[in-house]
C-alpha cells in the first residue's frame, strides 16, 4: 500500500477532527487555561495563579450550596422522569381505543419553547392568584408559596421540568417496548409469572439498552440545567434554586469573573463524567 | 371412569366478523400424542393458544383432566409449550431459562437444581447450561425449549411448529428425539404442524383442519389410506395428489371406473361402490401408481416431461389431457432416460371422491 493509500482513512476522518478540534477540544484546552490564570475582558489571559483560583472556588460556600442543590436536582429528577416515563409507556403500551391521542399530548410539551413553558408555569404557580393553588383552595388545601420559598422552589422546578421532558422519554420507552418479542411474554405466563413478575423478569432486563441511553440523556441534561431557573427564579428566593450552571453564570456574566466560571465548568465537567462512568458500570454489571 | 387428559367441547372463535374456528370438538386421551395439521390459516394455532390460555374462547369449553379451563389465566394452568421461534428468554443463561418456571411454581431450590441436571442430561445439553440463547445454534436452541417445558413436568405439552425454523437434517433428528421422550415420560402432547410427514411419523392419532372445520380425526395410517374427503387426501399425498374425473361403470357384473389414464376394476363386487352411471373424481397418489416402461401395443404411453430423483425413488411428471401426472417409482424399476411410461392398472390404490362435494366415496385396489 502506497503511503497516500495508508493516509487516505485520516483524509476521509480529517474533517469532521478539525471542526472538533476547532470548536470543541480547543475551547475545553483553553477552559482548562482560563481556570488556571485570571483572565480579565479582552483577549489577554493574566497571569498564572495556579490552582488558586479552584482553592477560592472551594472556599466559596455558594459554590457548595449550588453543587448540593444541583445533586438534589438530579437525583429526583431523573429517577422520577425516567419512572414516570416507563410507566405512562407500560399504559400507552396497552391495544386499546383512542391511544394516539394521549401519544401526542404527552409528547406536546416537549415541542413546546421552554420559554413559553417557563411562562405558562410562572402563571400557573404565581403564589397569589396562580390557577393551582386556586384549584388547590377549593379542594380546601391552603396556599402553596411555590416559587417564592426556599423549600418549594426546587421541588416546582423539577415539577416543571419534569412535565416538559416526559413525553420524550416516554416515547423512546413505548419504542423499546412495542420492539419487545411478544411470544417471550407468552412464554412467561406458561411459566406462571404474573403481570409483576413479567414485568421485573421480562420487561425490564430486555429494557436495559433502553434504560442505559436515557439515564445518560436525563443525567447530562438534568447537570446542566439553567433555563428554567434563569426564566423563573433566576436563582433565588436567597439562592435557593441556585445550580452549577447558573452559579458559573453568574460567576462569569455577572462578576465577570471568567477563571472562576471555567474552573466551575471543569468541576462540573469532571463529575458527569464520573457518574456516567458509575451508571454505566451498574447497568453493564 | 378417569377423564380425557384434554377434552374440547364445542370450542369456537372468531376475530370480530372473521371465524378462525367452528364447533370444535375433540377428545385426547392420557399420555397421547396428538397432532392438528393443515395448511397456515386453519385454525390450528388458535387452538393451541386457546389451550395454552392465550387466547379467549368465543365458544365451548375445554376442559383439562375433567376440570374447565377456559376461565384460568395460563399462569395458573399446569400446561407448558414449545414455540415456533423458541422464545428463550435472551437475558438468562439456559440455566436460568430452566429455571424460571420451576421458581415461579415454587420448586425448592435443591430440586429444582437435579431436576435442571437430570432433564440437560436427557437432551445432551448439559454443556450448554452457562451460555445464553444467542450463543446456541437453532437445533441446540430447539433443545432448550423443549428442556424447559419437560423440567416443569406438566400435565400437557403444547408445540407448535417447533421444527420449522431447523434445517432438514437437524429437523428429522429433533423429530425422531420428541417422539422418543415423549414415549418416555408419557405426557399428553398436543402437537401442530403444517407438515404431513412430521404429523403421520409423531401422531398417535391427528386431525386434518381446514378453514376452521375439522376434515378427518384417527390415527395417521388410517387418515392415509382412507382420506375422508379430497382436501385430506390432496394434503397427505407428496408432491400431490393426481385426480382424474371418473365414471362409474359395470362391465359383465364387475363394477369399474373409467377414467382418462386407465380403468380401475373392483377386485370384489365393489361393497359399498357408487352405483354405475355415477360420475365421480379419481384420485391416486403419485406412490399408488404402478408404472411399465414395455411399450405395449394397445396401452396408453405419457411422455416423461420431467424427472425429479429423490435417492430411492423417481418423480416422473406428465400430462394427460390438461391433468397433471405425477408417479413415484422405485429408482431401481426406472430406465436411465425414461421417454414414456404407462400405467398398470391393477394393483392401484383408487380413491373416489363425490364430484360435488369431495366426500370420500370409496377406497380400492385395483384388480
Amino acid at each position: 500500500m502506497t503511503a497516500l493509500g495508508r493516509g487516505r482513512p485520516y483524509l476521509y476522518l480529517a474533517p469532521t477532527l478539525v471542526v472538533l478540534g476547532a470548536f470543541t477540544y480547543l475551547p475545553i484546552a483553553r477552559l482548562v487555561e482560563m481556570s488556571l490564570r485570571a483572565p480579565g475582558l479582552g483577549t489577554s489571559l493574566g497571569a498564572w495563579t495556579g490552582l488558586g483560583t479552584y482553592a477560592t472556588l472551594f472556599h466559596n460556600p455558594l459554590f457548595w450550596r449550588a453543587l448540593g442543590q444541583t445533586c438534589t436536582y438530579v437525583f429526583i429528577s431523573v429517577p422520577l422522569t425516567m419512572a414516570l416515563a416507563l410507566g405512562l409507556a407500560l399504559l400507552l403500551n396497552q391495544p386499546l381505543r383512542g391511544l394516539g391521542v394521549f401519544r401526542t399530548l404527552y409528547y406536546t410539551p416537549v415541542v413546546m419553547p421552554t420559554v413559553a413553558v417557563a411562562a405558562l408555569a410562572l402563571w400557573l404557580f404565581n403564589s397569589n392568584g396562580g390557577i393551582v393553588n386556586y384549584f388547590l383552595a377549593r379542594l380546601g388545601v391552603s396556599p402553596v408559596p411555590w416559587l417564592v420559598s426556599t423549600t418549594w422552589v426546587l421541588p416546582t422546578l423539577i415539577l416543571v421540568s419534569i412535565w416538559k421532558n416526559l413525553g420524550y422519554y416516554m416515547l423512546i420507552y413505548l419504542a423499546a417496548l412495542q420492539a419487545l418479542p411478544l411470544p417471550l411474554f407468552d412464554a412467561a405466563r406458561l411459566d406462571g409469572a404474573g403481570p409483576i413478575a413479567r414485568f421485573f423478569s421480562i420487561t425490564l432486563p430486555l429494557l436495559r439498552p433502553t434504560t442505559f441511553f436515557l439515564s445518560v440523556v436525563a443525567l447530562i441534561a438534568s447537570f446542566q440545567v439553567f433555563d428554567f431557573v434563569n426564566l423563573m427564579t433566576q436563582g433565588g428566593p436567597s439562592n435557593a434554586s441556585n445550580v452549577l450552571v447558573y452559579f458559573a453564570y453568574q460567576q462569569g456574566f455577572s462578576y465577570l469573573q471568567l477563571g472562576m466560571a471555567a474552573a466551575v465548568s471543569l468541576v462540573m465537567f469532571a463529575l458527569v463524567l464520573t457518574l456516567l462512568g458509575f451508571v454505566s458500570w451498574a447497568l453493564n454489571r | 371412569m378417569t377423564p380425557p387428559a384434554l377434552r374440547f367441547a364445542g370450542v369456537g372463535k372468531r376475530f370480530g366478523n372473521t371465524r378462525v374456528l367452528e364447533d370444535f370438538s375433540l377428545e385426547i386421551a392420557e399420555g397421547e400424542f396428538f397432532v392438528l395439521l393443515g395448511p397456515s390459516g386453519c385454525g390450528k394455532t388458535t387452538i393451541l393458544r386457546m389451550t395454552a390460555g392465550l387466547e379467549s374462547l368465543s365458544a365451548g369449553e375445554i376442559f383439562l383432566r375433567g376440570e374447565p379451563i377456559s376461565r384460568t389465566p395460563p399462569e395458573r394452568r399446569d400446561i407448558a409449550m414449545v414455540f415456533q421461534d423458541y422464545a428463550l428468554y435472551p437475558h438468562m443463561t439456559v440455566y436460568k431459562n430452566m429455571a424460571f418456571g420451576l421458581r415461579r411454581h415454587g420448586v425448592p431450590h435443591v430440586e429444582a437444581d437435579a431436576r435442571i441436571r437430570k432433564t440437560a442430561g436427557m437432551l445432551a445439553i448439559e454443556h450448554l447450561l452457562a451460555r445464553r440463547p444467542h450463543q446456541l445454534s437453532g437445533g441446540q436452541q430447539q433443545r432448550v425449549a423443549l428442556g424447559r417445558a419437560i423440567v416443569r413436568d406438566p400435565s400437557l405439552y403444547l408445540m407448535d411448529e417447533p421444527l420449522s425454523n431447523l434445517d432438514a437434517q437437524v429437523r428429522s433428528t429433533v423429530r425422531t428425539e420428541i417422539k422418543e421422550l415423549q414415549r418416555r415420560l408419557g405426557v399428553t402432547t398436543l402437537y401442530v404442524t403444517h407438515d404431513q410427514l412430521e404429523a403421520m411419523t409423531l401422531a398417535d392419532r391427528m386431525a386434518v383442519l381446514h378453514e376452521g372445520v375439522v376434515q378427518q380425526i384417527g390415527p395417521p395410517i388410517e387418515i392415509y389410506r382412507k382420506p375422508a374427503n379430497e382436501f385430506v387426501a390432496r394434503f397427505l399425498a407428496t408432491p400431490r395428489l393426481n385426480v382424474f374425473d371418473g365414471a362409474i361403470e359395470r362391465d359383465s357384473g364387475h363394477l369399474l371406473v373409467r377414467t382418462a389414464i386407465g380403468v380401475f376394476r373392483w377386485a370384489a363386487p365393489g361393497l359399498g361402490a357408487p352405483p354405475a352411471g355415477a360420475s365421480v373424481r379419481v384420485g391416486l397418489r403419485p406412490e399408488e401408481i404402478k408404472v411399465a416402461f414395455a411399450s405395449n401395443a394397445g396401452v396408453s404411453q405419457f411422455p416423461v416431461e420431467l424427472v425429479e430423483l429423490l435417492g430411492s425413488q423417481v418423480l416422473l411428471f406428465s400430462h394427460s389431457g390438461d391433468d397433471q401426472l405425477v408417479t413415484c417409482t422405485p429408482a431401481d424399476a426406472v430406465p436411465a432416460q425414461p421417454t414414456s411410461f404407462a400405467i398398470e392398472a391393477a394393483g392401484c390404490t383408487v380413491h373416489l371422491f363425490d364430484r360435488g362435494g369431495g366426500d370420500a366415496l370409496g377406497h380400492f385396489v385395483s384388480a
